[in-house]
């Protein structure tokens, strides 16, 4: 049996037109890491206030430890809470904080101790414990955050966009730790994030939210690769959208901008059926020649941006516009604005969206 | 970054638009009391004396400093506790959305209502032949002043200046209670805290230095209250306000020099309240620096 349930679970607000949740069900396996992913409004963060009790539900059920918790108080769920905002309590020292839900909830003193000593450790601020959160740095208040959050040994950890407020390289840095003290402790978690590189970089698993319901849940890999749907296609990285007609379902032969090509994801389509065939920039290549059974476009080289890393080319193939990835290196023939080139794919590489 | 560099001729405009403000500091406040402190230790012949300051001690001054701090200390802590139960059940009462701007609208006005008119609202309602003491009487039998209340008394004079101490508590309340982030009480109640223990080890400290600063703003607003009480009573309560008019105005008694420094001694009080006061805002500034 999962570890966490939510079964059918629904949150319409007072006098809203639309249901925040609809008809959201997901397992979660014990130790494993999931995220919620999903733009502003999508229902993620409510999902997750709805599991630690802030939110009442509309509809549904959600079972902890086997246990149903839809209607038990937030205090009595033991789930710990990391918010966007911090949230620590400007009034106490690091130490306090850490040990406040030790200390409401009745332990001895020196076991509170004992255990803002463990947790100071594991989150390396040892020697901050003294200090009021408005002498720390955004990052280091995280931390304390995701210590105060652990030290009552929750059997669920959420996290509400934890590193949304802090700037790029703490970000990395952060995340890092959160997984590494995630896999350490083997807690359940769950991860509510906007950052579709956060999500597939830390999570066994991807939930992609849209308008309140579930697009796809899948391993980081599968989302990325197989998108099932244009929206999660083009929510995950980047991506070339093509409109195509299909000639030969069979042999999977398309036309895309009236040059021929193949993919082999055309299962269920009919001949001349009008089709959205989605492609990575990664998985594109500019060259001479490819191998035979590889698909060839024939474009015009329009725009080319540096991207450090990456350079990013554009090319014009009739009216639409494929972007292509080429790693950098001193030596890459960046071809000229204006050249006619060929864009080469592999068959697999061309998937067919819903 | 590179500071931003404002021309020199834009900046002295800048502090030609201040100057109305520093000339009014300058003749209202700076060069009286300059001439307070001066003539608090002159002689009427203009030579230097500490005898009015010795006069301080003498009765019924320390009378009349100790009435002043207990009624205002009194009006402080009620007032105080009136306006921050009222800012609770306005801010997280969930009444309804019309009465918080009426409520607040009535608390800036009757803050600022205070002086002759107020002493007069609090006679033709409160006094022995007033609107209030009558209803009392006829619709419930009681007689106030029978009961023991009186309006030119202690009780009565708090009980009007409580009428713009508590809108005053509220006004600055509602924005401290509001200030409390939703995600502290979130944070605590996943900790595992019930709502009494998120109050007294989080919320009420948090708000503890806002509190006891207007509380402090409060005594001071009593403190230096002259006419109201002046009006109501007439003299019958020896308040240091009412004492040091007497001794400059002169009709009975005059010395002015003891006059002012019987002000000096209220200035040093309301020095010491307003460094309080600056002290626990300090402090509750510093709690909410960078602090999401």
């Amino acid at each position: 049996m999962p570890f966490l349930q939510l079964a059918n679970v629904r949150k319409l607000y007072p006098n809203a037109a639309a249901a925040a949740v609809e008809n959201f069900s997901l397992d979660v396996e014990a130790g494993e890491f999931v995220s919620l992913l999903g733009p502003s409004g999508c229902g993620k963060t409510t999902t997750l206030r709805m599991i630690a009790g802030f939110e009442t539900l509309t509809a549904g059920q959600i079972v902890m430890d086997g246990k149903a918790i839809e209607e038990m108080r937030p205090n009595q769920r033991n789930i710990g809470m990391v918010f966007q905002s911090y949230a620590l309590f400007p009034n106490m020292t690091v130490a306090d904080n850490i040990g406040f839900g030790l200390s409401v909830g009745g332990s001895a003193k020196a076991a509170i101790q004992q255990r803002v000593r463990e947790m100071l450790a594991l989150i390396k601020l040892e020697e901050l414990g003294a200090r009021y959160p408005y002498q720390l740095s955004g990052g280091q208040q995280q931390r304390v955050a995701l210590a105060r959050a652990l030290a009552i040994r929750p059997k669920l950890l959420l996290l509400d966009e934890p590193l949304s407020a802090l700037d790029a390289k703490i970000r990395v840095a952060l995340r890092n730790d959160i997984r590494a003290i995630q896999r350490k402790l083997g807690i359940t978690t769950l991860y509510v994030t906007h950052d579709q590189e956060e999500a597939l970089s830390l999570s066994d698993r991807v939930v992609v939210m849209n308008h309140g319901l579930i697009e796809q849940v899948g391993n980081p890999f599968e989302i990325y690769n197989f998108p099932r749907t244009t929206y999660v296609a083009q929510f995950v990285g980047t991506l070339n959208l093509l409109d195509a007609v299909v000639v030969e379902p069979t042999a999977g032969s398309v036309q895309i901008q009236g040059q021929p090509a193949h993919t082999t994801s055309l299962a269920g389509c009919s001949q001349g059926e009008q089709i959205r065939l989605a492609l990575r920039p990664e998985l594109l290549a500019l060259k001479s020649t490819g191998q035979a059974d590889e698909n060839r476009l024939a474009g015009v080289v329009e725009t080319i941006a540096f991207l450090g890393a990456v350079v990013r080319i554009q090319v014009r193939v009739g009216e639409a516009l494929l972007a292509l990835d080429e790693f950098n290196n001193p030596q890459l023939a960046v071809p000229a604005v204006g050249s006619p080139v060929f864009v080469y794919f592999a068959r697999s590489s061309c998937l067919k969206l819903l | 970054m590179a500071a931003t560099h404002t021309p020199p001729a834009r900046r002295r405009l800048t502090w030609l638009g201040l100057a109305p403000f520093f000339l009014f500091a300058l003749f209202f406040i700076f060069l009286p009391s300059a001439s307070l402190f001066v003539d608090s230790f002159r002689s009427p012949e203009g030579h230097f004396t500490l005898e009015h300051l010795g006069g301080l001690l003498q009765p019924p001054i320390p009378g009349s400093y100790a009435l002043s701090i207990g009624v205002s200390a009194f009006t402080a802590v009620v007032g105080g506790l009136l306006g921050s139960l009222m800012a609770y059940a306005l801010t997280a009462g969930n009444l309804p959305r019309w009465l918080r701007p009426l409520t607040l609208t009535f608390a800036g006005v009757a803050s600022n209502f205070a002086g002759v008119p107020l002493a007069f609202a609090f006679i033709s309602t409160l006094g022995r032949t007033g609107f209030v003491t009558a209803l009392f009487q006829d619709l419930l039998g009681i007689d106030l002043y029978d009961a023991g209340f009186n309006l030119y008394s202690f009780l009565g004079l708090s009980v009007t200046y409580l009428y713009f101490q508590f809108p005053l508590m509220l006004l600055v309340m509602v924005p401290a209670i509001e200030g409390l982030k939703r995600s502290w009480r979130e944070a605590a109640e996943s900790l595992g805290a019930t709502p009494t223990q998120y109050w007294m080890r989080v919320g009420i400290p948090i708000l503890l230095p806002s509190l006891l600063g207007t509380v402090l703003l409060l005594f001071g607003n009593a403190f230096g209250a002259y006419a109201t009480a002046y009006a109501l009573t007439g003299g019958r309560l020896n308040l240091i306000t009412i004492q040091i008019g007497a001794q400059i105005r002169g009709d009975v008694l005059r010395n002015p020099n003891l006059g002012y420094a019987m002000a000096l001694g209220m200035v040093a009080i309301m020095a010491v309240t307003l460094l309080g006061y600056s002290w626990l805002q300090r402090l509750s500034e510093r709690w909410l620096k960078d602090t999401r």
